[in-house]
């Protein structure tokens, strides 16, 4: 009994102090964003303020803000809809069907989730320079299916492969088309693990830096690129508006990991767990 | 009986024409760049020059260190401390869901974001972690300026920012064990944290796998907090071979070197690839 007690002290303790460390961060970045000008850099910070909706204000009234807001949004939605559109097809057949190099495909196709873009990134600007399609929604878009892919066939394949078989064959049998059964059959069925890596691809497109930094600049400017160069000058950092933005430009991911949790579990643990 | 063979090839063809563009095409282009040399006096026009450059550059095996220790550090204390985590939040009954809210909420800032405020809290002058050590009476510290710490704060931020995810996924992992296991471990005298080393985990064995090879390749790939934070600076203490690859290529205009580094990182991936791809297809369900 007495083993049991030190034990739970024990880990209030250790839950104690990391959520400490884990939310601290959130908390000064949430506090900042309240601030104006003058107190986000008061020597010593300030904990008690007047607080002020100032900066956020400032933030939804400023319109770059928002074409950067739209452009992230157009290549989330173009990229993942594309992975999807090439991914699930794909995650079928793995699932499915028995055919030579099936595996090497697929292990390919996981190399691209480990790759780092910086690898394949002078190629692709000259191609994508060569093709025109430098700094616009659809370059970007396709790096970033790069980003996604690898989850979407793999979590996809897992999930096809635990459905049950017997209604697509009853379809065959009453003589409906492969394609029609995926459509109407396997997608419907397939909802809860499509919802999964849809959610976890827009996750990775709209958190990404690194190809909207090297493959748009002045046409597409996706958020995460927009608040490096925006808010972070030589000469000044405007603190407060900074953390107002940003805290603005997270509030999507907010919503997916309150809402689809447990979803976003079992996408990232590629299926390990149901 | 002919349409059956055709069509899973027809299923897989966009993803091998995805691959094709982006992934193999840009990769033949990488070694032709990286081995290019028009005064070559060889039959064709390569040389060994820039991967003599690279190797000879002391320079370059500063950012090979850089990216093994921030890998290393990072995957590790992530990993034990996702694992200790889980542990803790499933011994405690009173207050679970709050914890497990605090715990993952980095998960749900955008990384450039939290890059960024965790350097206004780097910041020697007005950051809050120096006051907070002034208000205690303590020196203030260098954070992120000073060459020889720069890096560790960097692999703070970078455990910051994944210890939600190992942490997340275990836990999970943690409440899908059947409850009979566990209560017979326990009726049997085995205290929790034997429960957890001897049953427990070796159960999860592998989840646990597959958390720690996305958590090793998204170490070993970190870029955004090191280009928000310190951009490689001060001097070349944070500089990881990703960011000296990124900056010859996009700053001082060095495509060569950019797509020479990028070979090393590309033949480490593929190891590091086909081991994980046999790992995690050994797997019964996938």
């Amino acid at each position: 009994m007495r083993y049991f007690k030190t034990n739970i002290f024990f880990s209030y303790f250790i839950l104690i102090m990391s959520s400490i460390f884990f939310i601290l961060p959130i908390l000064w970045m949430l506090l900042q964003s309240f601030k104006n000008a003058k107190d986000t850099i008061a020597i010593p910070p300030k904990i008690f303020f007047s607080p002020t909706l100032f900066n956020y204000i400032n933030v939804l009234k400023n319109d770059y803000f928002w074409e950067s807001a739209l452009d992230s949004t157009i290549v989330a939605f173009i990229s993942v809809s594309a992975a999807l559109a090439v991914g699930i097809p794909f995650a079928y057949a793995l699932a499915r069907f028995n055919f030579k190099g099936k595996n090497e495909i697929a292990h390919f196709i996981l190399s691209t989730k480990m790759l780092p873009g910086v690898v394949i990134i002078i190629p692709l600007i000259q191609a994508f320079n060569y093709l025109n399609i430098l700094d616009t929604y659809i370059g970007v878009s396709i790096a970033h299916m790069l980003l996604m892919l690898a989850v979407v066939v793999w979590v996809m394949r897992a999930f096809l492969q635990n459905l049950p078989i017997d209604l697509e064959e009853a379809a065959l049998i009453d003589g409906a088309s492969r394609l029609r059964i995926i459509w109407s059959i396997v997608l419907p069925i397939a909802r809860p693990g499509i919802v999964t890596v849809t959610a976890l691809s827009f996750l990775f497109s709209w958190n990404d830096l690194f190809f909207g930094l090297t493959l748009g600049s002045f046409d597409v400017v996706p958020l995460p690129i927009y608040l490096t160069t925006e808010y972070v000058g030589y000469l000044a950092v405007n603190l407060g508006e900074l953390s107002a933005a940003g805290i603005v430009a997270t509030f999507p991911i907010i919503l997916i990991v309150i809402l689809l949790r447990d979803n976003l579990v079992r996408g990232l643990s590629m299926g390990a767990i149901k | 009986m002919k349409t059956r063979n055709f069509f899973p090839l027809m299923l897989t063809l966009p993803v091998v024409i995805f691959l094709l563009a982006l992934l193999i095409y840009p990769l033949l282009y990488t070694l032709t760049i990286a081995f290019y040399d028009e005064n070559s006096e060889n039959f064709l026009p390569f040389s060994l020059n820039v991967f003599n450059t690279l190797i000879a550059d002391d320079r370059f095996w500063g950012n090979v260190l850089h990216t093994g220790s921030l890998t290393f550090f990072s995957t590790s204390i992530t990993f034990i401390l996702g694992i200790l985590l889980a542990y803790c939040l499933d011994q405690i009954k009173f207050g679970k869901s709050i914890f497990l809210i605090i715990l993952i909420s980095p998960l749900a800032i955008m990384p450039v974001v939290s890059g960024l405020t965790w350097r206004t809290m780097f910041n020697p002058l007005y950051g809050i972690l120096n006051s907070i050590l002034k208000y205690f009476g303590f020196e203030g510290i260098e954070w992120v300026t000073d060459t020889s710490s720069a890096l560790f704060w960097i692999t703070i931020v970078d455990i910051w920012q994944w210890t939600p995810f190992c942490f997340l996924l275990i836990y999970a992992g943690l409440k899908t064990i059947p409850v009979d296991v566990r209560e017979s471990a326990s009726l049997d005298g085995i205290n929790s944290f034997k429960e957890l080393i001897y049953i427990s985990l070796p159960m999860l064995f592998n989840l646990l796998l597959i958390t720690l090879i996305f958590r090793f390749m998204e170490a070993f790939k970190t870029f955004d907090s090191i280009m928000v934070i310190t951009q490689g600076g001060p001097g070349n203490s944070t500089e990881t071979m990703i960011i000296r690859a990124y900056f010859t290529g996009f700053r001082w205009y060095k495509p060569e070197i950019t797509s020479m580094i990028g070979i090393f990182i590309l033949i480490f991936t593929i190891l590091c690839t086909r081991w994980a791809g046999t790992k995690i297809g050994e797997q019964e369900n996938i």
